[in-house]
């Protein structure tokens, strides 16, 4: 064990990756971040301008927890207007996504994200503190090798393609998402024995805070054996993931169920949304070069199948009085 | 750990070696993810062991080391702060037992011609799918996150006399925070009475501001001389 650590040290820090898990990553998180400069377009004034709810402008009063100096909002307030952020929020998430001055781009949302996270700590949710760490370590990656604007300039000029990046930082970036749940799991068993008994998810889908107590019943059906099946599982997958996914053989096993489960509580909690896509968007740095060669053949085979419209080849599947009821693929064609 | 795993790009060893970085890159890179990786552990460890560390050194060291030591703790968790790595890792560990909201309410007018208003903000008064989705969907993390923060309340209650200064041509004078909450029910209990929550609707009012000055700056009269954002929490609780 120790000598297979040391022999595999140094390529495990210092190899080159393949470059496209780390594109996918840059597209997920972009789209996502864009996605949450535009959900907040209502309110952008209302959480960071002076006037707005961290009151900066009242006379009498200070509030030492908000407009933290080590945010760039400190800086500019009376002479940038604040709505200008938010434009230049949009124009840095989609050039991060397209992969335009990638870079650039990336430090430039790191900076934006400090901002906001120093102007109005009362808005910051997961998301952000998420987005702020694996934008510091891309900071070092080179996000924009490959699936880009740049890489497509790069190429108009002739230069060399760039198929791969330096491994350490994205390491350091997969370590740090690993460590997220290897930390917050014996936590989870500290602070409430609910994860211990199966019951934690009883209080979760009651909380209206959230939002899932309009499921009642999952909770309450079967003597609430579904519930100690949902914690359960989450302990488990949430267990089983920091540990496991640095296994070839285990890492899809891994990676499949935490982003479902994941994408599950997207789904039913909407007030957590953006914190748990955030984490959906940042699996695609676990991926490899196997994992990307395998969707290569499976889009290429979906690819194929449409061009050739035989998947809509679709056989009866209901036969009443003798008669196919599914018939579509005919009338299709 | 796996070589090959994840996303290593596949190569041959000698090759391999050939592409890595010099040695002492190499060992300064180790030394940085050992430094990152301990200050991660440092800043996510409970609260109570860099106390009791804190309170070791003190005990053990002469005073002018202790006080060495706790100025380069204080440095080192200074520069995680400053680099955003010292987030305490916790997601969903502590789940609430009862439910709870905020209902914000503004006092306008004095004496017997006094009005309340449930003021018209989201989580408490009727939002569209539209806003309840999209719109407010940092709303319930910032509820969360001003809990129990009389500062938070008062900061908040400020923008919010500057927003809705006047009512029904009465001016306004105060806005107090009132937490209504439910228990729920322990998961045996709901599961044998089939309901998730307690049939009470507990209030207490937690924040209580005089905001009259910052009402009227908001429509552009001078102040009045009462103290603005006088602040009297747990005034009342009623049940």
């Amino acid at each position: 064990m120790f000598a297979a650590l040391c022999r595999n040290w140094n390529p495990f820090w210092f190899a080159r990756l393949d470059a496209r898990p780390l594109a996918l990553f840059r597209i997920c998180t972009g789209l996502l971040a864009l996605l949450m400069f535009l959900c907040m377009y209502p309110n952008w004034s209302r959480f960071f301008a002076a006037d707005g709810m961290i009151s900066l402008t009242s006379a009498d009063f200070i509030n030492p927890r908000v407009n933290g100096y080590l945010g760039l909002f400190y800086w500019t307030e009376g002479w940038i207007p604040i709505e200008t952020f938010w434009l230049v929020g949009v124009l840095l998430t989609v050039l991060f996504t397209i992969g335009l001055k990638t870079r650039w781009a990336t430090v430039g949302l790191l900076v934006l994200i400090h901002a906001m996270i120093y102007r109005n700590p009362y808005i910051v949710n997961g998301e952000e503190v998420v987005w702020r760490m694996v934008l510091l370590y891309s900071l070092f990656i080179d996000l924009g090798a490959t699936w880009s604007l740049d890489a497509w300039l790069r190429s108009r000029r002739g230069l060399q393609p760039r198929s791969t990046v330096f491994a350490w930082p994205v390491r350091m970036m997969q370590i740090n998402i690993a460590l997220i749940y290897a930390i917050s799991l014996p936590y989870k068993f500290a602070q409430d024995p609910g994860w211990v008994t199966g019951d934690a998810f009883h209080w979760t889908v009651a909380s209206d805070m959230w939002g899932p107590s309009s499921m009642p019943w999952i909770t309450l059906a079967y003597g609430g054996l579904l519930r100690k099946l949902i914690t359960f599982g989450t302990v488990l997958v949430e267990g089983a993931f920091p540990l496991l996914v640095w296994f070839e053989k285990y890492r899809r096993w891994v990676l499949l169920p935490i982003a479902c489960l994941h994408l599950g509580i997207a789904t039913m909690i909407p007030n957590v949304t953006f914190f748990t896509l955030s984490m959906v968007g940042v699996f695609p740095c676990f991926l490899t070069k196997r994992d990307m060669e395998d969707f290569q053949r499976l889009w290429n085979y979906c690819r194929g199948k449409l061009r050739s419209g035989k998947c809509l080849d679709v056989k009866p599947l209901i036969i009443a009085d003798g008669k196919a009821l599914s018939e579509s693929s005919a009338a299709v064609r | 750990m796996d070589a090959n795993s994840p996303a290593v790009h596949s190569l041959p060893s000698d090759s391999a070696a050939a592409n890595l970085p010099p040695r002492w890159q190499r060992i300064g890179l180790n030394l940085l993810a050992a430094l990152i990786l301990t200050t991660i552990g440092w800043c996510n460890l409970p609260d109570s062991v860099p106390v009791a560390a804190r309170e070791q050194v003190k005990n053990v060291c002469s005073p002018e080391l202790a006080y060495r030591i706790q100025l380069s703790e204080w440095l080192w968790r200074w520069g995680a702060h400053l680099a955003g790595m010292d987030n305490k890792w916790q997601m969903y560990g502590l789940q609430s037992r009862f439910n709870w909201r905020y209902e914000i309410i503004a006092t306008y007018g004095q004496g017997e011609q006094a009005v309340e208003r449930l003021l018209p903000l989201p989580r408490q008064t009727e939002r569209s799918t539209w806003q309840r989705w999209v719109v407010d969907f940092k709303e319930a993390k910032f509820h969360l996150n001003i809990y129990n923060n009389p500062v938070a309340h008062e900061t908040y209650a400020r923008y919010l006399a500057r927003q809705f200064p006047e009512y029904g041509g009465q001016r306004l004078e105060r806005i107090r925070f009132d937490l209504k909450y439910q228990y729920i029910l322990p998961p045996m209990v709901a599961v044998k009475e089939q309901q998730l929550l307690e049939n009470f609707v507990q209030t207490d009012t937690v924040s209580d501001f005089a905001l009259a000055n910052e009402a009227a700056e908001a429509i552009g009269l001078s102040p009045q001389l009462t103290p603005a954002g006088e602040l009297t929490r747990n005034v009342t609780s009623s049940r």
